[in-house]
């Protein structure tokens, strides 16, 4: 288990709803908050960026995201829209393995 | 889980908050929380549950725990509960360490004698504040840190250096110090499972953790930390959440020697420096007993003395031969050198909103 079974698998859960917003409602908020976490991802995944350069409010999620599905961050076109089905599936599936 | 049973939890959270409207707190700000803990509550009772999605039903649970888990902190620190002297103590570090923030510190007390815990689920907590402002447009204008600290020590400065060490687990969550450190130096074993890799690095970091969390500690009161754990953990081994309380106390002397070739704390030590922007290094010194002696407060002119002065009643507590423990005794000493310690801390909080 990578991350204790606190507060942060709570919080995995909430960051799937947002995703469901973003994909049924189209919520601007979520997305850009989402946009931010995917180029995190990325970032640490190509070695762009450090974590400590990873800003501590998303530090949990960007982690978890990298050390589980680092392969597909490295591949990901920052410049299209994001898939963000996709990341929902990985959270969903993170939040079963973390609980 | 369905509607009704999200129903029955707002009946629930009705019973809490009304009993909730009656507090006085010495706190403005707590009472601000509340007032937009209620404003939140209006908003959740005006909901209709039934049309909701499963997705909506789970949200607002959490939502409800969220306010639940804030009146539960907000009952435990009214008026006549709050440690005051303690928490100012506290409060100072934390805006040294943490300038400008939203942070109120409220207190819980509990029976067991070794219920030390701090609890910042509603403090860095992040998206369970977006998600209310999302659905509802309300923002938190403050943050709670629920500390937990036996009932029968809330006046005991002895046993509430544990305190300062809680504190340290805070710090480090909010800059992610231990986290960081530990995710960038693992090493990653091909040859296990993701979830073993993940297994052995959550136990370094929770090690880590304590290690910061020690060491910060000691920057204002020193070796009391160690004596302290000493005696409340003597001989305990290593588990999957804590060092051997041996180890931890080696790390605390190493960092506490000022010329550590010890790794590990070397490394917590240039982390703190890239993330906090501050050194984690000594900030307490040996006040003279003769105040304790003669039976008088401590005058406190700096924080640097505030802190020192548990540190003092430490160093006084077990000076041998000691005078004053010959004549009045220990039981009664002891009660003295608590009362000192709190009057001189009240006497500097005094001296600090005059000035102010």
């Amino acid at each position: 288990m990578f991350f204790a079974k606190d507060v942060r698998n709570e919080s995995i859960e909430i960051y799937v709803s947002f995703l469901s917003d973003i994909i049924e409602k189209d919520n601007q908020n979520f997305k850009g908050l989402f946009d931010v976490i995917i180029n995190n991802v990325h970032s640490l995944a190509v070695g762009s960026k450090t974590y400590n350069e990873i800003n501590p409010e998303i530090f949990d999620i960007v982690s978890l995201l990298n050390f589980y599905h680092s392969a597909y961050f490295k591949e990901i076109d920052t410049q299209a829209e994001f898939d963000y089905n996709q990341i929902k599936k990985f959270l969903e599936k993170d939040a079963v393995m973390n609980a | 889980m369905d509607y009704l049973s999200l129903e029955l939890n707002l009946a629930q959270l009705h019973r809490s908050i009304q009993k909730t409207k009656t507090n006085k707190y010495s706190d403005i700000r707590k009472e601000s929380y509340q007032t937009t803990l209620l404003e939140l509550y209006e908003k959740l009772s005006n909901e209709d549950f039934s049309t909701m999605s499963l997705l909506e039903i789970i949200d607002r649970k959490k939502i409800i725990d969220f306010t639940f888990q804030s009146i539960q902190y907000l009952d435990n620190s009214t008026l006549t509960i709050t440690p005051f002297e303690i928490i100012f103590c506290l409060e100072k570090i934390l805006s040294f360490w943490i300038p400008q923030h939203n942070y109120i510190i409220v207190t819980s007390l509990d029976n067991n004698l070794n219920s030390y815990e701090i609890n910042y689920s509603l403090t860095l907590k992040e998206p369970i504040h977006q998600l209310i402002e999302d659905r509802y447009g309300i923002t938190f204008g403050f943050r709670l840190i629920q500390i937990r600290m036996p009932r029968y020590y809330v006046h005991d400065y002895f046993a509430n250096v544990a305190l300062y060490h809680e504190l340290g687990h805070f710090v480090d969550s909010k800059y992610e110090v231990s986290k960081k450190y530990v995710i960038s130096s693992h090493i990653y074993d091909q040859t296990i499972s993701p979830e073993a890799n993940g297994a052995k690095m959550t136990k370094r970091y929770y090690h880590c953790m304590e290690h910061f969390a020690d060491i910060f500690a000691s920057q204002y009161i020193g070796d009391s930390i160690c004596l302290s754990l000493n005696y409340v953990s003597h001989n305990h081994s290593s588990s999957e959440t804590h060092p051997a309380t041996a180890i931890r106390i080696t790390k605390v002397e190493a960092f506490l020697s000022g010329v550590t070739t010890d790794q590990l704390v070397t490394d917590i030590l240039a982390q703190t420096k890239i993330l906090c922007s501050h050194d984690l290094e000594i900030r307490f010194k040996d006040l003279p007993l003769d105040d304790f002696d003669n039976l008088i407060p401590m005058e406190i002119d700096t924080d640097v003395d505030l802190h020192s002065v548990i540190l003092a009643g430490w160093k006084f507590w077990r000076r041998r031969p000691n005078s004053l423990i010959e004549k009045l005794g220990k039981n009664i000493v002891y009660k003295i050198i608590n009362n000192l310690i709190e009057k001189s801390i009240s006497n500097y909080i005094i001296k600090q909103n005059w000035n102010n």
